[in-house]
């Protein structure tokens, strides 16, 4: 089928729109996703859906029967590294990608076996170019297109039939620490991507690329002058006493000294989402660059900050900065969830983020409007709280190491550099309607020191040491968390930090990864009730992820984590690309035992 | 079963007392996957190092729980991470004695089983 995308259509779309509610967008790959995500068998983005909920409506694994699952089938990808997100279902078929060199596998489920393999060419010089390791978290898929966002920045569109390629654009510049480790996102007509490297002095920026065709539709930077940044100085609001008023203009250009902005971070490595209603996407801006605060006075708009953009054009409809001035790496990457949910008591078509300065957000996704800022780690310290008329954090002097000077060490500070959750993903489970939170509970030692800038070369300018909060036991916590007054529900400490992302299903259960390798299965009313416990071949930094397939529920999770799995001794490790495939391909045993990261996939025992 | 309070960083208990006195409490399925993992490193016959590597994961259930085994094992693992999060676990106080608890464990058990040390 041909499905008609000509610009003729689309006065006419647009007045169906408003006289239809939701009528579907006129574009093949549109209405493709729409009905693979429609699907609940499939797995079609990396959080299932496009508002980041990580929930699954299946329930033939439920809280009675999931302590009864056994390993269905497994995958080696052959790839050592951190294996971050999770594959893609579509129909028969499971799509995956693995860290760099970033190998895309697409398998068949009724075999398990290989249906095409592609493995991009990129020059291993982008490894050191990659701050936290050579992960890549996913895949996306639309319009019968797979789409593989490289480490080199390249972003490519993949046949999902053959695995050939359709189009490829680049993406940033890794020569100058220009690289990319976030999913693309397919919204729409568009493929949504970030970029990574504010360790690196990278200016930040978002980009929409037409789906079909590869074309750069629009791209926003996070810093520079308002029209790079996509921001009308009269229309783009902000949250400014206690109301939402427009920007004005430079606002970004008067908040930073001279051109540090031209170097000044704002990356965007994180999750997207999409409201189809409001036609608005939402994601944050990482760390101003660099580390030391001190070389970079002012509010560094707009890093740290949670955008809400027009998807057709880019336009920022309103702006959030949630750490001015950053001394500390408190990223505002992390995933953005769209819930309707009740706050204060009010039915509320709420944005929630778990952001890494270790206060959760509620802000009203239609306007902007800061609507609950709540600690969800009680160690946090350096703030003691968000002033909720002017929306910004009230800094404890102490832990400020901008305010104390390069070269002091500033002890105790809570949280640590990578905050009271990274990029790992929460769940958002509409039947409890609370929220489920992968933690770290780690604080640190942050030393500041003056650094010049070098063109592709890191540019952090701290010294940190990192260490578990004071007076516990525990340097994680899954927890359970109600949005919409800003209170932890439940706290289930976990003995290390947890790096994986849950996920909540019909069933009444949510699951995640811990770092020894246990994917934990707990009922949702009751986090605190184990019902599931399964030690993987190594820690997991996956997001678990779930599908039927034939009448049959599979939850699965990546595991592999950098080094080897199993018995822990180095060897090995300098042949990361012995490589593999499936366990059905029958090859050596030790592939599939302690090489690599691995894929492994539960189910319920036949019957 | 009891959870042993040896977290992480509290894990210098470990050190400072013998070992835990062992349940032998290790699943099969670790047994299986150490043997394994053992096998495949082995430059030995595949039935001599089957004998020698099921030997080697005994002695070391013999010495510790498998709780403890496990913490050890994710620390040993976790400074291999690059970036911040690996940074945690490189910070870890103590962390390179227990690194060096778990080195010390597999050796002398290998030693006793007559597998070459690594």
């Amino acid at each position: 089928m041909k499905f008609v995308n000509a610009p003729w259509l689309r006065p006419a779309l647009a007045i169906a729109t408003v006289c239809l509610l939701a009528a579907p967008v006129a574009s093949r790959a549109d209405a493709d996703l729409d009905k693979a995500l429609a699907n609940p068998n499939n797995w079609a983005m990396q959080a299932g859906d496009m508002q980041n909920h990580r929930y699954s409506p299946l329930k033939q694994i439920n809280k009675g029967n999931v302590g009864k699952m056994q390993v269905a089938w497994m995958f080696s990808t052959g790839v050592l590294r951190g294996h971050e997100g999770s594959p893609l279902v579509i129909g028969d078929t499971m799509y995956l990608v693995s860290p760099f060199p970033n190998k895309v596998f697409a398998l068949d489920l009724d075999t398990q076996k290989i249906k095409w393999r592609y493995e991009p060419k990129q020059d291993a010089a982008v490894i050191p170019q990659m701050c936290c390791d050579t992960v890549n978290r996913g895949l996306a898929y639309a319009g019968n297109k797979i789409f593989l966002q490289q480490a080199d920045s390249t972003l490519v569109a993949l046949d999902a039939n053959s695995g050939k390629v359709i189009w490829s654009v680049k993406n940033g510049d890794p020569k100058l620490g220009a690289v990319n480790t976030n999913a693309p996102h397919v919204f729409k007509d568009k493929v949504i991507t970030g970029i990574s490297g504010g360790e690196w002095g990278v200016r930040g920026y978002i980009t929409a690329y037409d789906v079909n065709t590869g074309k750069q539709v629009w791209r926003a930077y996070s810093t520079g002058p308002d029209a790079e940044m996509l921001f009308d100085p009269d229309k783009t609001m902000t949250w400014t006493d206690g109301e939402m008023k427009p920007v004005g203009k430079d606002s970004s250009l008067k908040s930073w000294q001279g051109d540090q902005w031209k170097i000044g971070g704002g990356t965007t490595w994180g999750w997207y989402s999409y409201d189809k209603d409001l036609n608005l996407l939402y994601y944050g801006s990482g760390n101003p660059s660099t580390w030391n605060p001190i070389q970079r006075k002012g509010d560094n708009k707009w890093s740290m900050t949670i955008f809400a953009r027009d998807l057709d054009t880019g336009m920022a409809k309103w702006a959030f900065q949630m750490t001015p001035w950053d001394q500390w790496d408190y990223d505002g990457v992390n995933e953005m969830i769209l819930a309707d949910i009740n706050v204060n008591g009010k039915p509320t078509k709420a944005l929630v983020h778990f952001d890494r300065n270790g206060f959760g957000y509620t802000l009203d996704r239609t306007t902007g409007a800061l609507l609950v800022a709540q600690k969800y780690d009680p160690a946090v310290n350096w703030a003691t709280k968000v002033d909720m008329k002017t929306g910004r954090p009230e800094v404890v002097k102490q832990y400020a190491p901008g305010e104390n000077g390069a070269d002091v060490n500033n002890k105790g500070i809570c949280p640590a550099a990578l905050g009271s959750k990274d990029e790992q993903p929460a769940s958002f489970d509409p039947q409890t309607k609370r929220f489920y939170v992968p933690t770290n509970h780690v604080c640190m030692d942050y030393e500041p020191f003056q650094i010049e800038y070098t063109a592709g070369q890191p540019y952090v300018g701290a010294t940190l040491s990192m260490f578990p909060a004071p007076g516990g036991n525990s340097m994680g916590n899954f927890i359970a968390w109600d949005a919409g007054t800003g209170k932890i529900v439940q706290s289930k400490a976990e003995k290390f930090s947890v790096w994986s992302g849950a996920l909540t299903t019909a069933g009444g259960i949510a699951c995640y990864g811990t770092l020894e390798g246990y994917l934990k299965c707990v009922d949702s009313n009751d986090i605190n009730k184990e019902l599931f416990k399964f030690k993987t071949p190594s820690g997991i930094i996956g997001n678990v992820f779930t599908y039927e397939h034939k009448g049959k529920q599979y939850i699965g999770v990546f595991s592999g984590i950098g080094g080897w799995a199993g018995i822990g001794m180095a060897a090995g490790l300098e042949k990361p690309e012995e490589g593999l495939g499936a366990v059905g391909g029958y090859h050596e045993l030790a592939d599939y035992t302690n090489l690599g990261g691995s894929l492994t996939v539960f189910a319920l025992p036949q019957t | 079963m009891i959870m042993i309070r040896s977290t992480a960083f509290g894990m210098t208990l470990l050190l400072a007392t013998p070992l835990a006195a062992a349940t032998n409490d290790f699943p099969t399925r670790a047994r299986v996957e150490f043997v394994l993992g053992c096998m495949q490193q082995s430059k030995e016959a595949p039935a001599a190092s089957m004998y020698k590597c099921s030997c080697t994961i005994d002695a070391i259930a013999a010495k510790v729980r498998y709780s403890e085994w496990v913490d050890l094992s994710t620390v040993a693992n976790g400074i291999t991470i690059a970036g911040e999060r690996g940074g945690v676990m490189r910070d870890m106080k103590d962390g390179r004695k227990l690194i060096d608890t778990y080195r010390k464990l597999q050796e002398s058990a290998r030693k006793q089983c007559f597998l070459q040390p690594q």
